[in-house]
């Protein structure tokens, strides 16, 4: 049903008119979802979500009008979305927000309050301030999403890659060692570990990080194969270069781009993984904020306290930010 | 403008928020939290509707609980109340609206003066499914099992009291008991009043208990663990009609869970435990309901097994400190949504046995006063606390711990799953100092006595090492004492218990057994037990 | 958990098939596969059963209960046979498992663990069914038609709501369905009504549009009824679902359907856009390929173009992909299950895990493991059998 401007004859509504109209009426149903507290909370979830998409498309459209047809608002939209999250969560003790770690300090806070000039998103059970906590909670969401990667993307892929050269029995070792971790159900993986290991960041990096590994060997095996052929590789070979140096000096550099925009993503399905292992309480666990914790937290109270449920918004924003900017680079990548 | 000339996007969505609106604006109850910090008044609510009928014939119920149980067997150690009662049924059943111990297989259990012999008369007609009369000799050989020595019984402990038991005649049994006790028939409410057929192999009794083993209404059916619990209705009781076809129970460990599974109508009986406010929110919302008093509170770690030296919950002097710096006031607000009693005493302040109880005021100066001089001796001011791994248990550790620190404590929580938590409790080894929960915490008005068996030396539910000569005394007293004289008994236990903190307290709430009004005649019995023999539903 | 969460990132991303022998043909093939997968399977079990020696845990202590003694606690064991030697209990369970016994649980009541996975299996292989159904069902038109309308409004939309979904954690999702269908189905039944009503009245409107641009009103018209239908089917028959448990299949498919449509929901999600994407940007690829625009030059109709030249050749990739994906559902259905009380593998294996049942673990890692390696193979044997290159070329 697009309307196609050269087919639309007789006047049309001016482009302004068009893109700001969808964002104003966007704001305004978000508005009215936010404060209008007899509508059933569901009604309001919906107007919300309906609100946002039309924001969404308007400013799309203003933002095309502007920059060129090609403009692609939701990558930059992501983009600065990213740059937002991470900045908050390293400057998370500068900034000058109400108490959200200690809930000593929160006793005579009001508990479950509603969004006020005080407290912006509202109190959570111990008094502490969600949107403190939120922000708080990033830090661990995205430690654990970068250090999960770190890890288990630096052993498989310098797993992947020694296979992809060496082969032979290396290959085959690496191979079924890959398999096996792959076939083991990753939540007995996990919960097994976090039975093992106490529930702190580190050791979820770590758990998660081990998961991880087989697909990063998989990739860069691949892709290291690929690159092992080609012929700046083989002179390397014949001009009598060490192994370590074709590895580090003429493979690797050649498969980190694709590497890279994988891990990408895979920070993603991590930040996914933590909130789902915290809602299952397997994961760090309150009152050191994470926003799956405070999700899992806020299932039982939503439905009176709506504003509990906020940490999802930003795991949503995340997660769709990180996947949209990595197949953007993906795309451009095996485009280029 | 023209029609045509609007974007249909817009229109339609103009439309669509206009049509969502109204949608929504149906209605909605105002969020009002739940308010109610009585605990003893209007312990229950329907149940008195009569009995079942023929005409009042068919339908099923599902019973939602909190845990799954291991056991069928009343004598194999944790077992599954609820569907055991439908199979068992119990010789006496304690009617919390009355507060009485009744008869329910028997006929009458009656004691001699000083409560030391019991003469136990059962009806005649009672049988097991297959037609064996429940007799005196059966109802011996049923009890001797939860005294054996290797007995796996809940109730071993109390079950020994009994030192000799005597077949009168084919209907009489006389219980002999070491020593006073006068809430005697509380033990015949329990598992060791399920009465299970002698002829059956008692190796049976634990999954799939055959149609001759019980004399209740119901008969096993089937058992699929993490998932149900059949018993369908016999198609002849000795006792009368059964209204119900069968009887399922299911567990959801979720609270929320459980509720919307109650809310729904998937469920026509909900047990309440864990989350006092969402037990609030059900009675609010109208269902029927028995209250089971529960006392909240902390339990200090006094030694067991290979904590036995190294737990700080032994010193007398961090207790204090510990039940000091803890405001009952505020923990009710936040851990219960303010349902519960904030209150240190023993038992409600509207509970009859609550003749001018006076706990440990909140004293946050004091109990700084004796953190330093804990430290002073030598404590370096940490504390391990340990919860089990569920939401409501981690939010209490949480409060308590964050009062601790405006006091100078350091307190970490670490979180168990079930199997780890139970061993560490059981057989210490977790290195813990305090521990939330941790079961048996109830003032049991169906047994006052047993309270007490928690921090008696050798009682049966004394699990952190607690030992004290004059609580000791007092359980010896109570067990002995009349009616009348508890009160003040209690309130010398609270004395006692004042001075040594054997629990840090902080409210008085109830656990919560409730079923739908459209389920009538069902008989709220002992903890969290509903006997659905003679209930019907309602069309 | 949507089994997307944890599902490890891009196995679905890269082609299986490794370890080929250089010219052995089909069965020589087929048999280093065998051996291959025995061997995984041997090392998930040893792995496994260390991994799970390092866990504390107690399974008598969760068979008695809060209110038992230590002395009870002793004797039981001893009666379970768990004060012998670690490495004793797991010779016999392995003797076990080649008499195709999997000993019993540990958790009371005990029973067979085999019969116990037995029950739960086919649960979880329905909802694995019917969200690879479902997933399909709505993917491909999606992807045909995102692929056709590349770069358009609709692909762009379809687009967005897809990174939406994937950014949608399982749990939350599941959340969102209870409280939406099953505590607010008359609020949904109404919003399906305004969804009708409001698509009818944008299709009114842009059919006129069209036929004063003389475009043909055609394609609003399907779009538009499209979803005004959907719409009225919400509102007429949307079922009332149950907010838990499982109905099985011989108690009524109406029933059974009910009880696992908002969990296959809620799975869906995820595999809804990994398949749209996969197979969008396939048919994207193949569109552009000479001899499709050929066809298109030649005037054939836009279905046939669509159908059978670009999206016979792309669904290749989707099928390994889709294989995959019922490999990783097979572990991956276990926030699901905890949500909706399901009783399949995955809560067992969540409940055994917790209780310290080891027997249970350890047999329901071995099954998962058996049949993710199992389709994966098959993938492979199927692969090679279609495509003998893949026999012959060592990647």
């Amino acid at each position: 049903m697009t309307v196609q401007p050269t087919k639309a004859p007789g006047p049309r509504l001016p482009g302004f008119v068009r893109g700001w109209l969808p964002l104003l009426l966007g704001g305004a149903l978000v508005g009215t979802a936010l404060s209008t507290p007899m509508v059933l909370p569901v009604v309001r979830l919906a107007l919300a979500v309906l609100g946002l998409a039309f924001a969404y498309a308007g400013a799309a459209r203003l933002l095309r009008a502007r920059f060129g047809p090609d403009f692609d608002p939701g990558l930059w939209l992501g983009v600065a979305w990213l740059v937002l999250i991470v900045l908050a969560a390293a400057t998370a003790d500068l900034l000058p927000l109400p108490e959200s770690l200690d809930p000593s300090k929160a006793l005579t806070e009001p508990t479950y309050a509603a969004p006020s000039a005080a407290h912006l998103l509202g109190t959570d059970q111990y008094g502490l301030d969600i949107l403190g906590q939120i922000v708080h909670g990033a830090r661990v969401s995205l430690i654990v999403g970068l250090g999960g990667v770190l890890i288990g993307g630096t052993i498989g892929t310098l797993l992947g890659l020694t296979a992809s050269y060496l082969r032979g029995r290396v290959d085959g070792v690496v191979g079924w060692g890959t398999d096996v971790l792959l076939s083991f159900p990753p939540l007995v993986l996990l919960m097994a570990l976090a039975a093992v290991l106490e529930p702190r960041t580190r050791n979820i990096c770590l758990a998660l990080g081990i998961l991880v590994i087989p697909s990063f060997v998989r990739l860069s095996r691949a892709a290291g194969l690929k690159v092992a052929g080609q012929p700046f590789v083989l002179m390397a070979r014949a001009l009598g270069a060490t192994r370590r140096r074709i590895l580090f000096r003429e493979i690797l550099p050649n498969i980190l781009p694709s590497v890279l925009s994988y891990a990408l993503l895979v920070v993603a399905i991590l930040i996914v993984a933590e909130a789902s292992l915290s809602f299952l309480g397997l994961s760090i666990q309150r009152p050191q904020p994470t926003w799956g914790n405070m999700i899992a937290e806020a299932e039982a109270k939503f439905q009176t306290h709506p504003f509990l449920l906020a940490p999802a918004v930003p795991l949503f924003l995340t997660v769709y930010s990180i996947n949209r900017i990595g197949d953007f680079l993906r795309a451009g990548k095996d485009g280029g | 403008m023209s029609i045509e000339r609007m974007s249909p996007r817009v229109l339609g969505t103009g439309l669509l928020a206009f049509a969502l609106l109204s949608a929504g604006c149906v209605s909605e109850s105002g969020p009002d939290g739940p308010k109610s910090q009585k605990v003893a008044s209007n312990l229950v609510r329907g149940g008195d509707e009569g009995v079942c009928t023929p005409d009042r014939a068919g339908g099923s119920v599902t019973i939602t609980e909190q845990n799954e149980y291991a056991t069928l067997d009343p004598a194999g150690g944790s077992f599954n109340f609820n569907p055991a009662q439908q199979i068992y049924s119990s010789l006496m059943r304690w009617n919390p609206a009355v507060s009485r111990h009744d008869p329910l297989l028997a006929e009458s259990l009656t004691g001699n003066d000083d409560h030391t012999v019991w003469t136990l008369k059962l009806r005649e007609s009672a049988v097991f499914g297959d037609g064996t009369p429940l007799d005196a000799e059966a109802v011996i050989a049923s009890v001797e099992r939860h005294r054996a020595k290797d007995s796996l019984s809940t109730w071993a402990a109390r079950a020994r009291s009994i030192s000799a038991m005597k077949a009168v005649d084919e209907h009489t049994v006389e219980f002999t008991l070491a020593s006073p006790w006068a809430e005697f028939p509380y033990l015949l409410g329990t598992g060791v009043g399920m009465i299970t057929n002698p002829k059956v192999d008692p190796a049976r009794l634990a999954s799939k208990p055959p149609a001759a083993a019980g004399a209740g209404a119901f008969v096993f059916d089937h058992w699929t663990p993490g998932n149900e619990l059949v018993v369908k209705k016999k198609a002849q009781w000795w006792n009368g009609p059964v209204c119900l076809d069968s009887i399922r129970v299911i567990a959801q460990v979720d609270s929320k869970a459980r509720k919307d599974t109650f809310t729904k109508g998937e469920a026509q009986v909900f047990v309440g435990t864990a989350d006092l406010e969402i037990s609030q929110q059900v009675i609010d919302e109208g269902a029927h309901h028995a209250k089971y008093p529960l006392r909240l509170g902390l339990t200090p770690n006094f030694g067991i097994g290979a904590d036995a030296k190294t737990t700080i919950g032994a010193d007398r002097t961090v207790r204090r400190a510990l039940q000091l710096a803890l405001d009952p006031k505020l923990m009710s607000d936040r851990i219960t949504g303010g349902v519960a009693e904030p209150t240190t005493t023993l038992v409600s302040s509207d509970s009859p046995l609550n003749q001018g109880l006076q706990g440990v005021a909140h004293d946050p100066e004091e109990a700084k006063r004796l953190v330093a001089q804990a430290k002073a001796a030598g404590w370096d001011g940490k504390l391990s606390v340990m919860a089990l791994n569920q939401p409501n248990n981690i939010a209490i550790g949480n409060q308590a711990i964050a009062q601790w620190k405006t006091v100078g404590i350091e307190a970490e929580l670490h979180t168990l799953e079930l199997a780890d938590f139970v061993k560490a409790s059981i057989l210490g080894g977790g290195g813990f100092d305090v521990m939330v929960s941790g079961g048996g915490n109830q003032p049991l008005p169906e047994c006052t006595s047993c309270d007490l068996d928690q921090y008696a030396t050798k009682g049966a539910g004394n699990r952190v090492g607690y030992s004290n000569p004059k609580m000791d005394a007092l359980a010896e007293k109570l067990n002995a004492a009349q009616p009348e004289q508890r009160p003040a008994l209690l309130k010398e236990v609270q004395a006692v218990w004042n001075e040594d903190i054997p629990r840090i307290l902080y409210g008085q709430q109830y656990y919560l057994a409730a079923w739908s009004p459209k389920l009538q005649g069902a008989k709220p019995s002992r903890l969290l037990t509903i006997d659905l023999s003679q209930a019907w539903l309602t069309r | 958990m949507t089994a997307t969460e944890i599902r490890p990132a891009g196995k679905a991303s890269l082609p299986a098939g490794r370890g080929r022998t250089r010219r052995g043909g089909m069965t020589r093939y087929v048999l280093a596969r065998v051996a291959r997968l025995l061997s995984i399977i041997a090392g998930v079990t040893f792995i496994s059963f260390f991994l799970l020696k390092l866990t504390p845990g107690d399974p008598v202590a969760t068979a008695l209960g809060p209110e038992a003694t230590p002395e009870q606690v002793e004797r039981l064991r001893a009666s379970l046979g768990l004060d012998r030697p670690a490495w004793e209990q797991y010779l016999d369970w392995l003797g076990g498992v080649l008499h195709g016994d999997f000993g019993t649980t540990l958790t009371q009541p005990s029973r067979p663990v085999g019969g116990e996975l037995a029950a739960r299996l086919p649960v979880t292989l329905q909802l694995i069914a019917l969200t690879i159904v479902l997933s399909l069902a709505i993917s491909i038109p999606l992807a045909v038609w995102s692929a056709h309308r590349a770069g358009r409004t609709f692909d762009r939309a379809v687009s967005s709501v897809l990174y939406g979904l994937v950014a949608l954690p399982g749990f939350v999702a599941a959340l969102l369905l209870v409280l939406v269908f099953v505590f607010h189905a008359d609020a949904a039944r109404t919003a399906g009504l305004a969804v009708a009503g409001a698509a009818l009245a944008m299709t009114v409107v842009a059919a006129l549009r069209s036929r004063r641009a003389r475009s043909s009103p055609l394609p609003p018209l399907i779009g538009g009824g499209a979803v005004a239908a959907v719409g009225l089917a919400v509102y007429a028959l949307l079922p009332d679902f149950p907010r838990q448990g499982f109905v099985p299949l011989g108690e009524g498919v109406g029933a059974n359907l009910t009880s696992v449509a908002l969990p296959v929901i809620a799975l869906t999600f995820v595999d809804i856009a990994v398949f749209t994407r996969l197979l969008r940007g396939d048919m994207i690829t193949e569109l552009a390929k000479p001899h499709v625009l050929a066809s298109r030059a030649k005037g054939m109709s836009t279905a046939h173009v669509l159908l059978r030249e670009s999206l016979r050749p792309s669904m290749f990739s989707l099928i390994t992909v889709v294989g995959l994906t019922i490999g990783q559902l097979i572990g991956g259905t276990i926030i699901v299950e905890h949500i909706f009380r399901l009783p399949g593998v995955g809560s067992l294996l969540v409940a055994s895990v917790r209780n310290g049942d080891h027997p249970v673990v350890q047999a329901a890692i071995f099954v998962i493991a058996t049949v993710y390696v199992t389709v994966n193979s098959l993938i492979d044997i199927a692969y090679a059998y279609l495509d003998p290159r893949v026999r012959q070329v060592n990647s």
